[in-house]
């Protein structure tokens, strides 16, 4: 880069500051979207990994994930308009500001927060619900850099007010409870609930089981968890001055998540992690999903759809960012942009006996 | 490439994110677009060195070269995108197609794509890969050689060889003028 005499110092400037002007050009001829929300989705606290396994553990949890799998027999993936609350899907949370998906100096945070679903249809077409598992979405943070006790406030509210996902007439304990406070410490955290949950059949005509009510209890615990980012153990506090949640957990016990080799029996085979609950995304721009999934990725299609149902792409999955703990294979997939409208993906593989297991959000394209 | 805003090693991992993402994420995605040519991947890779960043946050040696460790993630992501899916060969023939599918470049951009910047790109696209690398960090992000060194995990002394040849080179394939492609390179 240094040349001998003055005319080429002053031809290798001009060559260099022609380079310069191609590079920063061709750079500028792409305008990046956001990725903020699916970064902090990847980034934020998955399973606890506080008693990490040894390798084995994989083998493990992955033959843990295919027993429970094996449970699941055929039958239609129902949609979460179909069954659980309706509305469920729509954002309860602050949506994303309308025209600027894009933009990448937007700092919102994203919040974990778990759903609970069954894993698939009945064995046999029987009314007996499929075993009620944890599945996980992201939603916009209402409040973003609040601290971490608003977080869990905003996380826990939105999972009190989802419902059972994809089942009909399954009663939802938490439809009377609201989320009036919490505290985070190190050493652990404080729900405050309006009250204990109702044990009562409700609107829907299914039967509240105890693993239902039992994972309404470890829905708010992985909830509070994640969106406080520390896997410490959760009390709860009840306002109207019950002693008990649901009748029959004591307020007084610390509830925690289950250790690595348990997990599987509480979180559903496919996660996806992006789209989010809300996402939006610009008119014309590629959508990347990302998830977790106990499922070998080879295993996982995705497939979307118009809210319709009229089909629009497919394809199959990548590897993605594996979760710290080594249980939950990361997936990715590009969809090709899209019009404006709002879109069903699913992310799926297939069940036994013809079934299918997955898990399913909508998104925004405007 | 400004260096990140604040002090970074007071902040938490997702703190320390949100704000090189604020700062940098436009600025990275596009130094590995232009190692990569695909949109789409550029933004994996830089996607991917932030998560992977946040992981390893508790554990940084000197969170002040954050963004130095970002760079090198990103040169090192997009040079294995390249080896692994064989692309390093075919991209070069499906350059204009690539950005076409891959982008929507603004009328303005389009406008300014002069013959002299696409020729200057053909020539840059068929240099060695690491002349190449070099030559985007020094011209595009105005390293300077000590942080090219860093990014690319090679010697101070190496990075002016490959900086020293890979403009001859340039400048030979285009008879040193950007200004005047060859029938080749159009």
């Amino acid at each position: 880069m240094r040349p001998g005499n003055t005319d080429d110092l002053d031809g290798l400037r001009e060559f260099e500051a022609a380079l310069t002007q191609a590079l920063r050009t061709d750079a500028e001829r792409i305008t990046p979207t956001d990725r903020l929300a699916e970064i902090q989705a990847a980034t934020a606290y998955e399973v606890p990994t506080r008693r990490r396994g040894p390798r084995l553990l994989t083998l493990v949890a992955a033959a843990a994930a295919a027993a429970v799998i094996g449970s699941v027999a055929a039958g239609q993936w129902l949609t979460p308009g179909d069954g659980g609350r309706p509305g469920a899907t729509v954002s309860s949370t602050a949506p994303t500001t309308p025209g600027t998906p894009s933009d990448p100096t937007r700092v919102a945070g994203a919040l974990p927060v778990y759903y609970l679903g069954p894993q698939g249809e009945p064995s046999d077409g029987s009314s007996e619900l499929a075993p009620l598992v944890l599945y996980r979405t992201f939603v916009t943070n209402p409040t973003p850099g609040s601290g971490a006790d608003a977080r869990v406030v905003a996380a826990v509210s939105s999972a009190l007010r989802q419902g059972i996902w994809y089942a009909a007439d399954v009663p939802d304990p938490w439809r009377s409870t609201t989320v009036l406070a919490a505290t985070v410490s190190d050493s652990g955290i404080t729900l405050t609930l309006s009250n204990g949950g109702s044990t009562a059949s409700g609107p829907g005509s299914g039967i509240v089981t105890e693993r239902h009510l039992r994972m309404c209890v470890q829905q708010l615990v992985w909830t509070a968890q994640a969106a406080a980012g520390r896997p410490v153990p959760v009390t709860f506090a009840l306002a109207d001055g019950a002693s008990q949640l649901f009748g029959r957990y004591p307020t007084s016990a610390t509830y925690d998540r289950p250790h690595a080799r348990a997990i599987a029996d509480e979180i559903a085979p496919v996660w996806i992690d992006s789209p989010g609950l809300d996402a939006a995304y610009g008119v014309g721009r590629p959508v990347t999903m990302t998830g977790l999934a106990l499922i070998p990725i080879d295993q996982l299609t995705w497939k979307l759809t118009t809210r319709a149902g009229d089909p629009v792409a497919s394809g199959s999955v990548e590897a993605g960012q594996n979760a710290s703990s080594g249980l939950q294979h990361g997936y990715r997939a590009t969809i090709p942009r899209l019009a404006a409208g709002t879109y069903r993906l699913l992310v799926s593989a297939p069940g036994p006996a013809g079934g299918v297991v997955g898990a399913q959000t909508d998104f925004t394209v405007r | 490439m400004a260096d990140a805003p604040g002090d970074l090693r007071r902040m938490s991992a997702d703190e320390a994110i949100a704000s090189l993402y604020a700062a940098h994420w436009r600025g990275l995605v596009r130094l590995a677009w232009l190692l990569v040519r695909d949109q789409g991947v550029a933004e994996d890779i830089v996607a991917d060195a932030l998560i992977a960043l946040h992981r390893r946050w508790d554990h940084l040696a000197d969170r002040d070269l954050a963004l130095a460790y970002l760079r090198r993630s990103v040169v090192n992501a997009a040079r294995s995108v390249l080896r692994h899916r064989t692309v390093e060969r075919t991209y070069v023939a499906q350059h204009g197609r690539a950005i076409a599918e891959a982008t929507a470049p603004s009328a303005e951009h389009e406008a300014l794509d002069d013959v002299g910047n696409a020729s200057m790109l053909a020539a840059l696209d068929r240099l060695p890969r690491r002349q190449r690398e070099v030559l985007v960090l020094r011209y595009y992000v105005d390293l300077s050689e000590a942080q090219i060194a860093h990014a690319l995990e090679i010697a101070p002394g190496s990075v002016k060889a490959h900086a020293s040849r890979g403009l001859a080179a340039l400048r030979a394939q285009l008879g040193a003028n950007p200004d005047r492609p060859t029938r080749e390179d159009r």
